[in-house]
């Protein structure tokens, strides 16, 4: 019998997983469909540090989704179909151009890290503890307060200069 | 005192401290209480902190987080489906060692005869068979819609079949009606010394077809465990329906070639070869009767033999395992009980339908998730009809529309959706589809 709380980690995880997946595949349905895959595959293995295990899983599915250009055809069932999504009314052509630019800048920011520096960053912006990232990439839990100064400013600085670069160039 | 490190203050800043050895977060606490220069550093750390997190805040995407119980829902849906996945696995494996040995046995120079007699028909002259080489190509001008929708269906497998090649089409050749197969297997098959597992080509493809059936039981053994199906004994009906049917001719004993491939085939005389076999119309009485004459001893020398292989791999598939040879069973038509108890035993339907000539087989489905598979067969008059068993859960609506001028009889059981299609009227088609379903009441 599981002794996962699948409730609290659910409600408490989700949110996290998809904000750490979106700045992985930056497709924000991508991101909603692939964490509702990682909590599918922990339902089904029920592994013994359920969150841990998430965020490693879903590392890995976003690794994936980067190796294969290929789009799945077929989203979960879960998801809702593009029809509905209109209904419930999409954002104004304004704002989502908005949206998408700071989108952009900031995936050129992190893209400036290094991949473990924007790896520490993004984990502990889903939540991860200093312990968890540690185990997630093998540094020493007095590395990841190191790490994470140094991709704080870098992404930072990165963000600031391809702001100026993107008014400069209007 | 030396001063704390960027990282010891952006832990401090993440209240990370408590994840730092006691003596060190201690030390660090006390450092920034008493130094000055290290709370201002602080003040800067933390300012770079909150804009990092408001421009990784500009990225965040409105989440909308779906019922938990809605997966749950998903997961229980897909393991249902698993289990029914793993039928039509074993049905696309079992299927693959058919071809592989049906390939590998046909190309063997010099066998013929030996093949002729292994399927209990006599052999006849190749020049009294030509005028029936074309036979399978002619029939399949006569089914023009049913060969549209099949392609239209392994268009559509092919594009969805991803990079999976347990998706990839396998052809079924080789298969016969259940009862002529365990009679072929107990039939005399070869001359002394050939056909047998001591012949090297036969034991280089019974090799091969063995670590062909190896490896399907390692994909089976990699998905959790499932619920197997009990093979039950025969049935009395079964038996009845064999003795039935003992006079009929042996037609579907006929090799098929798969649809496009036919008139190459039939050109070559191979089809011709076996289109001759049929009409000469060698009787399953002939069969049996040699099937008698030979007695336990060939039935024991056969276990070595293409069929039996065939058998052993296909141990897990109980509709091909019927239509390959168990030394022991007159009739072949094993029936399948599966259930949660005797009580509501069901019978689990057949691959194909009985009497009837294969064409092919198919698996369908998207990436590594087979939804069923399609089975392409052929009346004694040529008429075309397909097969289709989906998985528990996917609806019929997944195939392709019914193209104009083909009909279908559907039924919805525990296995999942069975259809049958072809170009017969309602009744026809309902009598091949319960045909799928032997024991029936």
């Amino acid at each position: 019998m599981s002794s996962i709380d699948w409730n609290d980690l659910y409600r408490t995880t989700f949110e996290d997983l998809v904000r750490f997946l979106h700045r992985k595949v930056w497709d924000a349905e991508r991101a909603r469909d692939l964490a509702q895959e990682a909590f599918v595959r922990a339902l089904q293995h029920e592994p013994r540090k359920p969150r841990a295990w998430l965020f490693q899983v879903a590392a890995n599915l976003a690794r994936d989704e980067a190796r294969t250009v290929i789009r799945r055809k077929k989203h979960l069932v879960l998801l809702k179909s593009e029809a509905e999504v209109q209904e419930e009314g999409m954002p104004d052509p304004q704002s989502r151009l908005l949206e998408q630019e700071q989108w952009a800048l900031v995936r050129e920011a992190l893209d400036s890290l290094s991949e473990k520096d924007r790896e520490a960053l993004l984990l502990w912006d889903a939540g991860q503890s200093y312990t968890e990232i540690a185990n997630e990439l093998g540094l020493a839990v007095g590395a990841v307060g190191t790490t994470l100064s140094r991709a704080r400013k870098r992404l930072a600085e990165a963000y600031r200069e391809k702001e100026e670069a993107d008014v400069a160039r209007r | 005192m030396s001063h704390v490190d960027e990282g010891a203050l952006h832990a401090y800043l993440d209240g990370a401290l408590d994840e730092y050895p006691a003596a060190d977060a201690d030390r660090i606490r006390s450092h920034l209480d008493a130094c000055g220069a290290c709370a201002a550093r602080l003040e800067v750390e933390r300012r770079v902190r909150a804009d990092a997190h408001a421009m990784l805040g500009l990225a965040a995407p409105v989440v909308d987080v779906p019922s938990l119980e809605e997966l749950r829902a998903y997961v229980q849906r897909t393991a249902q489906q698993r289990r029914g996945i793993s039928r039509i696995q074993r049905m696309g494996w079992a299927a693959s060692v058919v071809v592989a040995l049906g390939v590998g046995w046909m190309l063997r120079d010099g066998q013929l005869q030996s093949r002729a007699m292994d399927i209990g028909v006599e052999v006849m002259p190749r020049a009294g068979v030509s005028s029936s080489a074309q036979a399978p190509a002619e029939a399949f001008g006569d089914v023009d819609a049913v060969e549209a929708e099949a392609s239209v269906l392994d268009e559509r497998a092919r594009t969805v079949a991803g990079s999976d090649d347990r998706s990839d089409e396998v052809m079924l050749q080789a298969v016969a009606p259940d009862e002529t197969a365990a009679r072929r297997q107990a039939a005399p098959s070869a001359p002394a010394g050939e056909g047998t597992a001591s012949d090297p080509e036969l034991s280089k493809i019974m090799s091969t077809v063995a670590d062909a059936s190896t490896e399907a039981r390692r994909a089976e053994e990699a998905v959790p465990p499932q619920e197997e199906p009990v093979v039950a004994a025969l049935l009395p009906e079964t038996l009845d329906r064999l003795e039935q049917e003992r006079d009929a001719p042996v037609m579907a004993d006929a090799v098929a070639a798969p649809a496009d491939a036919a008139v190459a085939t039939a050109a070559e005389g191979e089809a011709g070869l076996m289109a001759g076999e049929a009409q000469r119309g060698a009787s399953a009485d002939s069969a049996l009767r040699r099937n008698e004459e030979a007695g336990g001893t060939r039935a024991r020398e056969s276990a070595t033999s293409p069929s039996a292989v065939v058998a052993n791999a296909a141990r897990n598939e109980p509709a091909l395992a019927g239509r390959s040879a168990d030394a022991d069973a007159t009739a072949a038509s094993l029936v399948v009980e599966v259930g949660a108890s005797d009580d509501e035993a069901v019978a689990e339907p057949l691959l194909s339908v009985p009497g009837h000539e294969v064409i092919d087989v198919t698996n369908l489905g998207e990436g590594s998730t087979p939804w069923g598979a399609r089975v392409r067969q052929r009346t004694d008059d040529g008429r075309a009809f397909e097969v289709f068993h989906l998985e528990p859960g996917i609806d019929p609506s997944i195939l392709p529309p019914l193209e104009p001028g083909v009909g279908e009889a559907t039924t919805e059981t525990p296995f999942g959706w069975v259809l049958v299609r072809g170009g017969m009227d309602e009744t026809e088609l309902r009598g091949l589809l319960m045909q799928l379903f032997p024991e029936s009441p």
